[in-house]
């Protein structure tokens, strides 16, 4: 948990756009996102086959990459772009083991802000 | 994740999990043997190791040498139950992820026990775990016009399935292993903000950011309210569609049957994201309104009270996700069809739909029912393959529960390969690096 900050932008913005797309509950604050899994994530469904699992969290990366390119502002670190950033995000996504830390930590890997 | 324990503990607590997990595996030999239930004395290699984690769990607590011995029977029987549970197994999974480096494997695999229960009565409780995998190689952007769209390529890998300790009773005998070369595309989802609205939109986030919920519930949903305000008049429908060349092996857990797949595949979904946070029916958009497969369950949202504006309130964005592929399937040998329809390849379709819906909240979690369904039809088949069965299965699986805790599921039909059509109906519990 020591990487999770809510000094880091990139951060704050992951639990901020979780939080619009209602994928976490709106009264999750930003410490208490941190720790939680990827299964605790609205998208993820535990009846859904690793192919349609992936399909979904393609998509939902997608919609984060457009909120923080076009709501943020966020412009990509050196050697991304927006499927290399997508593709990250899904990485992390599929991972039932992955946290939102995780999902922040690859945010700030792809992003500026 | 939050290390709590100190590094003098760290090898004892790994060896704790290993023999916990190792107890797993010569429980089910012993299974078919004796009672464990029935006879809870020391008697077996199981029950060794199991004293074995119990004093390593009594020495960690600093209660001293005790041996199994040396607890009562009904202790012994409460030990022998939930050392024989699925939810004992995943929790032991979970400290190895956490203590020991050399099982980081299994993070990536998604590995989680679970038991099994059928309407057969004269079929024990199979024990066994499931696994899926997913991994992206490489990628490749095609360029879109205009914002918001992304188009991409994809070359990846995916892997799942169930696996019983038993095989004779895994009701889900079905692995599917598959490369993928894909391509997506995703339109729509958000209207930018200008850019000095972006800088005034950032700022608040990162202000809400700053609060702690628990210190001042009235500040924080304030200042997220107003986060909302600005995010949700800018959010619109996003339209994601892929599609696809795959290449799979699917097979029984053993291997003894098994065939490969070569077929197109097309998938998509459709998030009306611009209602998502709309407290009217009114003011739905149309494919909210429109989802009347999210009826019974906005109707159950009411009566659980689940939105605060306490009216019935569909959701675009549980509208389903859906999957089609059509390809051609050539059966390996041992394969129970070709054993009918001789050798040679055949087409087959498939379809997958899923459907994600809460319903409820139960302790601060939210309770979900997610649905499944899946279809494989091979076109124009044999008169022989069609009477016998093996010319179209279908798989339904419902689950009821929240996203970290106890669940019950049901599932009916049947995939490729499993020996009969069965109903399953599961009980577990859902355990995550949290």
């Amino acid at each position: 948990m020591s990487g999770w900050s809510n000094n880091n932008r990139a951060h704050v913005f992951t639990w901020g756009g979780l939080l619009v797309l209602q994928q976490i509950r709106r009264t999750v604050d930003f410490d208490t996102a941190g720790p939680m899994a990827m299964t605790k994530l609205d998208f993820f469904s535990p009846t859904d086959s690793a192919q349609l699992r992936r399909t979904k969290a393609t998509s939902l990366a997608a919609q984060l990459d457009n909120i923080f390119r076009l709501l943020h502002g966020g412009k990509f670190e050196a050697g991304f772009n927006a499927t290399k950033a997508i593709g990250a995000m899904v990485g992390v996504l599929t991972t039932q083991t992955d946290t939102i830390e995780t999902l922040g930590e690859t945010v700030d890997d792809c992003y500026q802000f | 994740m939050t290390a709590t324990s100190s590094d003098r503990k760290l090898p004892m607590l790994a060896r704790a999990c290993a023999a916990s997990l190792l107890l797993w595996f010569a429980g089910q030999a012993c299974a078919q043997q004796q009672d464990p239930v029935a006879t809870p004395a020391i008697k077996t290699e199981s029950d060794s190791i199991a004293a074995q984690v119990i004093a390593d769990a009594l020495m960690l607590s600093g209660l001293g040498k005790v041996t199994l011995k040396d607890f009562s029977h009904d202790a012994r029987e409460f030990l022998d139950n939930a050392l024989h549970s699925p939810e004992t197994a995943n929790k032991a999974n979970e400290l190895l992820l956490r203590q020991a480096p050399g099982w980081a494997f299994l993070k990536d695999i998604n590995f989680k026990f679970k038991a099994f229960d059928t309407a057969n009565a004269d079929v024990d409780t199979s024990l066994g775990f499931e696994y899926s995998f997913d991994r992206s190689f490489t990628r490749g952007s095609v360029g879109c016009k205009a914002d918001p769209c992304t188009r991409a390529l994809d070359f990846s890998l995916h892997a799942d399935g169930n696996v019983a300790f038993d095989e004779d009773v895994n009701p889900n005998n079905f692995l599917d292993t598959r490369l993928s070369f894909s391509f997506f595309q995703s339109t729509g989802g958000v209207r930018a903000l200008a850019p000095e609205q972006q800088k005034q939109y950032s700022d608040l986030v990162f202000e809400a950011g700053q609060l702690k919920r628990a210190a001042d519930p009235a500040k924080f949903d304030a200042k997220v309210d107003e986060m909302l305000d600005i995010a949700a008049s800018r959010l619109t429908t996003q339209f994601y569609f892929e599609s696809a060349f795959d290449a799979h092996l699917e097979s029984n857990q053993s291997f003894t049957e098994k065939q490969f797949v070569y077929a197109v595949r097309l998938a998509g979904e459709i998030k009306p994201w611009g209602s998502i946070w709309t407290n009217n029916f009114d003011a739905l958009d149309n494919w909210s309104k429109f989802n009347l497969l999210d009826y019974p369950f906005a109707a159950l949202r009411l009566l659980t009270g689940y939105d605060e504006c306490g009216c019935f309130l569909p959701r675009g964005v549980s509208l389903p996700t859906v999957s089609v592929a059509i390809g051609t399937v050539d059966p390996q040998d041992e394969d129970p069809r070709t054993v009918i329809a001789g050798p040679g390849s055949y087409t087959r379709f498939n379809a997958e739909v899923s459907f994600k819906t809460p319903v409820a909240h139960l302790n601060g979690d939210v309770v979900s029912i997610a649905m499944n369904y899946r279809l494989y039809d091979e076109l124009d088949a044999e008169a022989a393959v069609s009477a016998a069965g093996l010319n179209r299965f279908e798989y339904f699986v419902a689950t009821l529960g929240t996203q970290n805790g106890p669940f019950i599921s049901y599932s009916s039909g049947k995939l490729p390969f499993d020996a009969q059509s069965d109903v399953v109906y599961a009980i577990g519990f859902q355990t995550h690096l949290d």
